[in-house]
């Protein structure tokens, strides 16, 4: 069991990859002066779009790279020059990184031959992991992995992780490579695993639904740096700023341009009277304000008319979703399954749940905070 | 001009059958997505229909012309593929523009179909750029512009978004729809996610194992579906699969096992009078799983499900959790509420109304529906 | 995919395919010809060997070439003795020698440089290193002769004389190497193109696989040997095909620094054949009476350019025996053993 903490940690890589003789300017650092700490038995999940060094992080994490400056620590403990050999993590690769030439048997066994252990230690590993993996693993054992599909070759990946009893699990996208529906039974699994063994990790995505599901807490990054930390309820109803609002929630949030004035919020020609605690935090001008899709009033009387693109209908989620565009802006609003279909809509967005961002750059103004039921 | 059909299609390579018998038609302005798992044969649909393998058995009819025998290049198909297919050494305008030139279409005309489609798709100001300068969503709005710049009799999308960002994929869906809108020519979709076809399609048909399991709305493949793989491979979560028992007890049509007695409609006894005593499987979606209080339903003993909450996953209209049941042996089940559960239900167990009216039941050995059979 | 699969029934695209097709047979049988010629030729009398217009089929079909190559090898006979200074075993023992240890050393340092090169450095210093690397097949080898040749002479000093140590009038102790089997191996060692080989394979290698074994806590030579390794074993052996062949048919390089005749390859060996063959082969009946009594027996034994083929093909037997070994690897061109 471990606590890791990252301390300011800065990383830049050199340039391409690609062979010039030259070289070209540095690009901006993958990681931007981050710090970071998972409690023991916590799970973070690091959620950012491709290029925003979430990655970086893991493999900063797992010793794999060398951070600039800034520490990355186990337990208290300095751990920042050690290499990842002496770590003792297992680690989770996207594309599963499975010896190709070796069986899943001695793909669990390698970690137990290069630390010397007893062969009887690694045959009784492997067996207490195949039963905790379950039904079907003790066939995979015995093949190639190229004879595996994407999903049994995760599973023997995970296996291989687990087997040598991990104070950290680093996982790195590790079920996006799989189909959709297998991505849906497999990520239940690995949730299960870990809350079975309560291991501190760190598992990093792109899909912020995967995030939700999997993370205790959530980290948002964008470009090297971390915008925001924190559960669920924390990011969706109280972003740090617009992109992660943007970020969070499906179908995303839509931005809308106006202006207030006057305890008055007016969009297109269109005013409305703000509620008093919203209007009380925010300063006359122009702004932005976002509206979650579950956050209009439809065919209400004072609504805004917004004509529609098209309307999806989604019956796995009893829900339709309205597309349509409002002040320049594209809105997403959700609607009832059975929404008769119509060229547009009249609807005003749910003031007092909206979030407000500034017009220039992207702080929040006010959000909601979280939803009280009661 | 107009619908494409397919009828008997087989495709054998060597021994392996990829594509089995398939037969369907997409009317003229429709969007046909194909959805099933990994090497269901999908892509070699749209490879046939491409011309870019030949057809072992079948026939495919653009309007009335047969073109089993037309080579691609004479087949008027505009096609976009996962990795987006851009030739890396030419310019976006170029790229764009090749389908137009390759067809010695006129200068002036070339041109004023690439600006458009460019300015539709946001891409106009990268024209003179190359596409290793461009980012993955960029790229995948040039491989949509080269389709918009022609007037294909068919459009193909082979898993268009699936290189995509979580993120990125809502704007890339409207893309999509955009050209198709545009166009309102048959268009043909493969996909491997579920809830991207839902969102698409116009009608949805299911294949596995180079089969077509079924084809139609997504409200019916949803609400209807044939047997059980088309079952549980529409809709996330899944529906919820036990075995049971069915039995008559009096008058009452009763679905057991081990987990719950599950008093089953009186319509349903004229369906099912065959088929007692006999061992079925029991299909419950889990939005027709709830919360007891909330149930739009009488609650009683005869509908209700015992679990143990493992995993509560939040989501924006409510939650997920992921239960499973009482038995020696637990099985593995999920309900999504419109409420969120609060995590002090971890590891607690909570009673379940099932909406006994929705749940569907399959014979184990032919996995075909009973309520909803062909 | 040059034709489309579909509408192979048109008539044009069955022109340009059966167009392609005679295009390749006619490069295939251009290929061929000249082991035809070898082959052939080898089976001729001398005296047809020089006839022109050349006969494309031997008018009389004689194994006399091949008795008297057997006879070389052999040694102890009158045709041994006159045209060679030992046993033709012994110069195809020198040959198997230099190709050996330039194989067993070879192989390691240029795949281990090509290893470190693609997975171990990064940045700035895998650029130079790589340029570096590929620099030494930029230059041309005429460039390289002189100073390489001094090298063997006064190894690390690449000049005629070893300097004087300052303020002494003693030389600097110098290795050399120059005229033993070690001046051929050694400059043959490290192969730029066996290095662009490797490298190009080895960046194949998704740098997850080894990263997880490092997580697994392999040290890093340990991860060479048990996950690299095994799943490279094809480009291992085009790259020991290739080296075996160039190492076994240099033949300049060993010309300039084996002085001692028994010391050289056999590629040098029957060029010093062919030179003894041209003197017999070129002169007219007259003339040769004229030579000894020896040569004018090999005359009549039928030796001219056959026996040089003769020599030819068996100097070209162990390249491709090395081809047959490597040949499933050769054919099915090189990927990741394992990996899809």
């Amino acid at each position: 069991m471990a606590r890791v903490d990252v301390e300011d940690v800065v990383k830049s890589y050199d340039t391409a990859d690609a062979v010039t003789i030259t070289g070209r300017p540095l690009r901006p650092p993958a990681l931007n002066h981050v710090t970071l700490s998972i409690e023991d038995g916590e799970t973070v999940c690091v959620v950012g779009p491709s290029g925003c060094g979430k990655s970086t992080l893991l493999k900063v994490v797992a010793g794999l790279e060398t951070p600039d400056s800034g520490r990355v620590l186990y337990d208290g403990e300095d751990v920042t020059g050690v290499r990842p050999q002496e770590r003792g993590v297992g680690m989770v690769f996207q594309d599963y990184a499975l010896y190709p030439s070796m069986r899943g048997k001695s793909n669990l066994a390698y970690y137990f031959q290069v630390h010397r252990r007893s062969d009887e230690e690694a045959k009784r590993r492997t067996r207490e992991v195949a039963e905790i993996m379950g039904v079907g693993f003790d066939s995979l054992l015995g093949r190639i992995p190229t004879s595996l599909s994407g999903g049994e070759q995760q599973r023997v990946a995970i296996g291989r992780c687990i087997v040598r009893d991990p104070s950290l699990f680093l996982m790195d996208e590790p079920i996006s490579n799989l189909d959709a529906k297998l991505r849906e039974s497999t990520r239940v699994e690995i949730k299960k695993l870990l809350r079975r063994f309560g291991i501190t990790t760190l598992y990093v995505t792109h899909d912020q639904q995967e995030a939700v599901f999997m993370g205790d807490r959530i980290a948002v990054m964008r470009d090297g740096r971390i915008v925001q930390v924190g559960t669920f309820d924390e990011l969706y109803y109280d972003p740090a700023n617009l992109y992660v609002a943007r970020f969070i929630g499906s179908p995303p949030m839509t931005i809308l341009p106006a202006r207030v004035e006057a305890r008055r919020v007016t969009v297109e020609g269109q005013g409305w009277d703000l509620p008093d605690d919203v209007a009380d935090m925010l300063p006359s001008g122009e702004v932005r304000v976002g509206v979650r899709p579950e956050g209009w009033a439809l065919d209400s009387a004072d609504g805004v008319r917004i004509p529609l693109r098209h309307v999806e209908r989604i019956p796995t989620e009893r829900a339709s979703f309205l597309y349509g565009e409002l002040a320049g802006a594209s809105v997403a609003i959700a609607a009832p399954l059975d929404y008769p279909e119509t060229e547009s809509v009249q609807a005003t967005p749910d003031w007092g749940r909206a979030c407000y961002f500034s017009a220039e750059g992207e702080d929040t103004l006010r959000a909601p905070g979280a939803l009280e039921l009661f | 001009m107009g619908r494409v059909t397919v009828e008997n299609l087989v495709k054998r390579f060597r021994e392996k059958v990829a594509v089995d018998d398939v037969s369907f038609e997409v009317n003229d302005g429709e969007f046909l997505v194909l959805v099933g798992p990994s090497g269901c044969g999908k892509t070699t649909t749209l490879r046939l229909l491409a011309g870019l393998e030949a057809a072992t058995e079948g026939e495919i009819r653009f309007g009335e012309r047969v073109v089993n025998r037309v080579r691609p290049r004479d087949r008027n198909v505009a096609m976009v593929f996962q990795d987006y297919a851009i030739f890396p050494h030419m310019t976006v305008y170029d790229n764009v523009a090749y389908g137009l030139r390759s067809r010695r279409t006129p200068r002036a005309l070339t041109h004023r179909r690439v600006m458009e489609a460019t300015r539709k798709f946001r891409i106009e100001h990268l024209l003179w750029r190359k596409p290793r300068q461009l980012s993955g969503g960029e790229r995948q709005r040039v491989a949509l512009s080269r389709a918009m710049v022609r007037d294909a009799e068919l459009y193909l999308y082979d898993e268009p978004l699936s290189n995509l960002d979580a993120q990125l994929r809502h704007q890339a869906r409207e893309d999509v729809l955009a050209l198709h809108e545009e166009k309102r020519r048959p268009s043909l979709y493969v996909t491997h996610d579920q809830s991207e076809a839902m969102a698409l399609g116009d009608r949805i048909a299911v294949m596995r194992d180079g089969r077509l399991e079924q084809i139609g709305t997504g409200h019916e493949l949803y609400e209807r579906p044939r047997n059980l793989f088309v079952a549980f491979f529409i809709g996330t979560p899944s529906m919820n699969l036990f075995d049971v028992e069915l039995r008559l007890e009096g008058e009452r049509l009763v679905a057991s096992s081990g987990a719950f007695r599950l008093r089953l409609p009186d319509e349903m006894r004229p369906v099912l009078a065959g088929h007692v005593g006999k061992r079925l499987r029991l299909g419950i979606r889990p939005e027709d799983l709830h919360v007891p209080r909330m149930a739009p339903f009488p609650v009683n003993q005869e509908n209700t499900l015992r679990g143990v909450v493992n995993v509560i996953e939040p989501t924006s209209a409510g939650s997920t959790t992921y239960l499973s049941t009482l038995e020696a042996e637990p099985r593995d089940f999920v309900a999504t509420f419109k409420v969120r559960m609060p995590s002090t239900y971890l590891d607690k167990e909570v009673p379940l109304a099932v909406n006994a009216r929705n749940v569907h039941l399959f014979d184990p050995e032919t996995e075909l529906s009973l309520l909803h059979g062909a | 995919m040059l034709f489309p699969r579909v509408g192979r029934q048109q008539w044009r695209v069955r022109a340009a395919w059966w167009g392609v097709v005679a295009i390749l047979c006619i490069g295939i049988l251009l290929h061929l010809f000249p082991f035809y010629f070898m082959i052939i030729s080898s089976l001729k009398s001398s005296f047809e060997v020089l006839a022109f217009p050349p006969t494309w089929w031997p008018e009389h079909p004689t194994l006399a070439a091949w008795r008297l190559v057997y006879s070389l090898v052999r040694g102890n006979n009158a045709a041994a003795a006159a045209l060679l200074d030992g046993p033709l075993g012994l110069y195809f023992k020198n040959s198997l020698f230099i190709a050996g240890f330039t194989l067993f050393l070879g192989v390691p340092i240029t795949s281990f440089a090509a290893y470190a090169n693609s997975k171990l450095q990064r940045g700035a210093i895998a650029r130079w290193s790589f340029i570096f690397f590929i620099g030494t097949m930029m230059m041309p080898d005429a460039l390289t002769l002189i100073p390489n040749f001094l090298l063997t002479r006064n190894w690390p000093f690449p000049l005629p004389t070893p300097p004087m140590i300052p303020g002494t009038s003693t030389p600097f102790p110098t290795v050399r190497i120059w005229d033993t089997a070690w001046a051929v191996i050694l400059p043959g060692v490290f192969s730029g193109f066996n290095f662009l080989l490797f490298k190009g394979f080895f960046d194949t290698i998704p740098d997850s696989v080894i990263q997880a074994a490092r997580v697994d806590g392999g040290s890093e030579f340990n991860i060479f040997r048990r996950i690299v390794l095994p799943m490279s074993v094809p480009v291992y052996a085009v790259a020991v095909w290739g080296m075996f062949s160039s190492a076994w048919d240099q033949f300049l390089w060993p010309l300039i620094v084996l002085q001692t005749p028994s010391k050289v390859p056999m590629s040098v060996e029957i060029y010093t054949l062919i030179q003894k063959f041209e003197q017999v082969g070129t002169t007219n009946a007259q003339q040769a009476f004229a030579q000894s009594q020896q040569m004018q027996q090999l005359m009549e034994a039928g030796l001219s350019w056959n026996g040089l083929m003769v020599l030819g093909l068996l100097q070209s037997l162990p390249v491709f025996v090395a081809f047959l070994v490597c040949r499933e690897y050769l054919l099915r061109g090189i990927r990741i053993r394992g990996l899809k």
